[in-house]
């Protein structure tokens, strides 16, 4: 299985040859349409993730002791977000998730998009999946 | 007014954004400085800089005498009696804060505050804060329909309750709406309350002459009109100013520290503890010389033309809701797209250069209670925008719409 780190530098490549900033956020458009959208029953208040500027409702699930990331959100711009967290981490080995260092935003022009705000939004969806990695690990 | 002419002034405005020209559409949120106000800034800083009040020595005095003819320029632009009614603070957030804390906990017993429901937080807030703090009952008036104020409910409140203070937006940073101040004031005072005026989203637009108006007090700030950030103005009346205590204590505002007790300098010092922005009100002063220079009448008359001239274009992007219709709409457009999150849009607009603002615009009540909506995306125009632009910026949207919706 390819590692999430491996994933993350293949995203980066194509964010890169996506071409300019509006072309970068038109690959992300085509990473939200690939997420299936979480039935409305489940978009409960009590699994928004705090510090996030956009809503985004995030379940983790144990599937053989590996993660799987559920999750939506009420912007497509992080539901493209989302959906790149899913490739590089649903099946992964719970270490190689904890070890991955999620930069594929600082490292392109999606940069611009996101503020401070966003920034943290995003950290605050990558720990909560590293912690949840972290308790499988101590498994 | 010549636009082309008028945009050499403001050389930031010509330049790439993501390889797109830039097109400026917030200025409700921070209008650009022209050149003549950064080169007031940067001649002080030259030739005059040193801190005010404080120094015996010709900077200092010469320092001195700019912020107080900042405070002149100031009191005739607003047409206040004296310029001692003029208190310089960081911005209209700051001048109603400090004026919320000053005033509620000496208003009459029991008596009420009216804000209204179509507020930016920093008229709302405030106020609810300080009612909640002293106990006197905090009174929202409602909108109509068309995003106006409810004049009807706002008597009512007035002739059903006890009310010491009403505070209002002159213009509403998300609708557009322009109130009618004169006459909430004069209904105000006809009950025995105090006005508030929240001028941040019309001192650009308009000439606000605070005694045919006859508020009490008036806040504003310098980034919606061509000066620096961090520099605004409060208001109020003399006697009224003069019966207030400060509730922020430095250098500068005192009379006399002894011990046991401290007395206060009179008003304006008395509020503006520590050292004042005095760059900044003298960026202020520039930047109303430069708004005069181009007359704030045809300033207003502009920028209306392209509001409306907008509000025409987005009307006809399919699936587009404009917020409001009010009878006079001033400085911006807020809209709403079906199946397209502001964000995503205002997103998008910034890589094709076009500067928008999307969220809740600092007005949840407005947005959730009146219109029932989380987020939108404003579309402000200033004088140095052109119909170009607009023009430009509205096939941008359509052209992210679409591909959102795709």
């Amino acid at each position: 299985m390819e590692s999430p780190q491996s994933i993350q530098e293949r995203i980066v490549r194509e964010i890169e040859e996506a071409g300019d900033p509006f072309n970068q956020f038109e690959y992300l458009l085509m990473k939200a349409s690939l997420l299936e959208e979480m039935p409305e029953e489940r978009k409960r208040p009590d699994v928004l993730v705090k510090d996030c500027q956009s809503q985004v409702w995030l379940y983790l699930h144990d599937v053989n002791d590996r993660p799987t990331i559920e999750a939506d959100s009420d912007t497509l711009m992080i539901r493209g977000t989302i959906q790149i967290l899913k490739e590089m981490f649903d099946g992964q080995r719970p270490e190689d998730v904890i070890a991955c260092d999620v930069n594929y935003i600082a490292r392109t022009d999606l940069a611009y998009a996101f503020d401070s705000k966003r920034v943290a939004g995003q950290a605050a969806i990558v720990k909560r999946v590293q912690d949840f990695a972290r308790s499988l690990a101590a498994k | 007014m010549n636009t082309y002419e008028i945009r050499r002034d403001f050389p930031i405005l010509d330049q790439q954004v993501f390889g797109h020209p830039l097109i400026y559409l917030d200025n409700a949120a921070t209008m650009q400085m022209p050149s003549p106000v950064l080169q007031a800034i940067v001649r002080h800083y030259h030739a005059d800089n040193a801190n005010v009040h404080r120094g015996i020595h010709a900077l200092s005095e010469r320092s001195t005498r700019a912020l107080e003819d900042a405070r002149e320029r100031v009191c005739s632009f607003i047409n206040a009696r004296t310029s001692d009614e003029i208190v310089f603070t960081s911005g209209t957030t700051a001048s109603l804060n400090m004026l919320a804390d000053m005033l509620v906990g000496n208003l009459r017993p029991g008596s009420a505050v009216v804000s209204t429901l179509m507020e930016h937080h920093a008229n709302f807030v405030p106020w609810q804060q300080a009612c909640e703090r002293t106990g006197h009952p905090f009174l929202v008036v409602p909108l109509d329909e068309r995003g106006d104020l409810d004049l009807y409910a706002y008597q009512d409140l007035l002739e059903n309750h006890d009310v010491s203070l009403v505070a209002f937006t002159h213009v509403s940073n998300v609708l557009g709406t322009v109130n009618p101040i004169t006459d909430i004031v004069e209904l105000a005072h006809e009950h025995r309350a105090l006005a508030v005026i929240d001028a941040a989203q019309s001192i650009r637009h308009e000439a606000i002459d605070v005694q045919a108006i006859d508020c009490d007090f008036l806040a504003f700030s310098g980034h919606k009109m061509g000066a620096p950030t961090g520099i605004g103005v409060l208001y109020g009346k003399y006697d009224l100013l003069e019966n207030l205590q400060p509730v922020r204590f430095g250098g500068e505002m005192v009379d006399d520290v002894c011990v046991d007790r401290t007395t206060f300098a009179p008003p304006p010092l008395r509020f503006e503890a520590g050292t004042p922005n005095y760059v900044g009100a003298i960026g202020l002063a520039a930047a109303i010389d430069y708004l005069e220079y181009l007359r704030l009448d045809d300033v207003r008359e502009r920028e209306a033309q392209l509001v409306h001239y907008a509000e025409e274009r987005l009307q006809r992007i399919p699936g587009l809701h404009i917020l409001g219709n009010p009878k006079m709409r001033m400085g911006c457009v807020s809209f709403t797209v079906d199946g397209v999150h502001p964000f995503d849009l205002a997103t998008m607009a910034d890589k094709l250069g076009v500067a928008l603002r999307s969220g809740n615009q600092c007005a949840q009540p407005l947005l959730h209670e009146a219109n029932g909506v989380q987020n939108v995306t404003r579309l402000s125009p200033a004088f140095y925008n052109t119909v170009g632009e607009i023009d430009m910026a509205v096939t941008c949207i359509e052209r992210i719409v679409k591909l959102l919706k795709r």
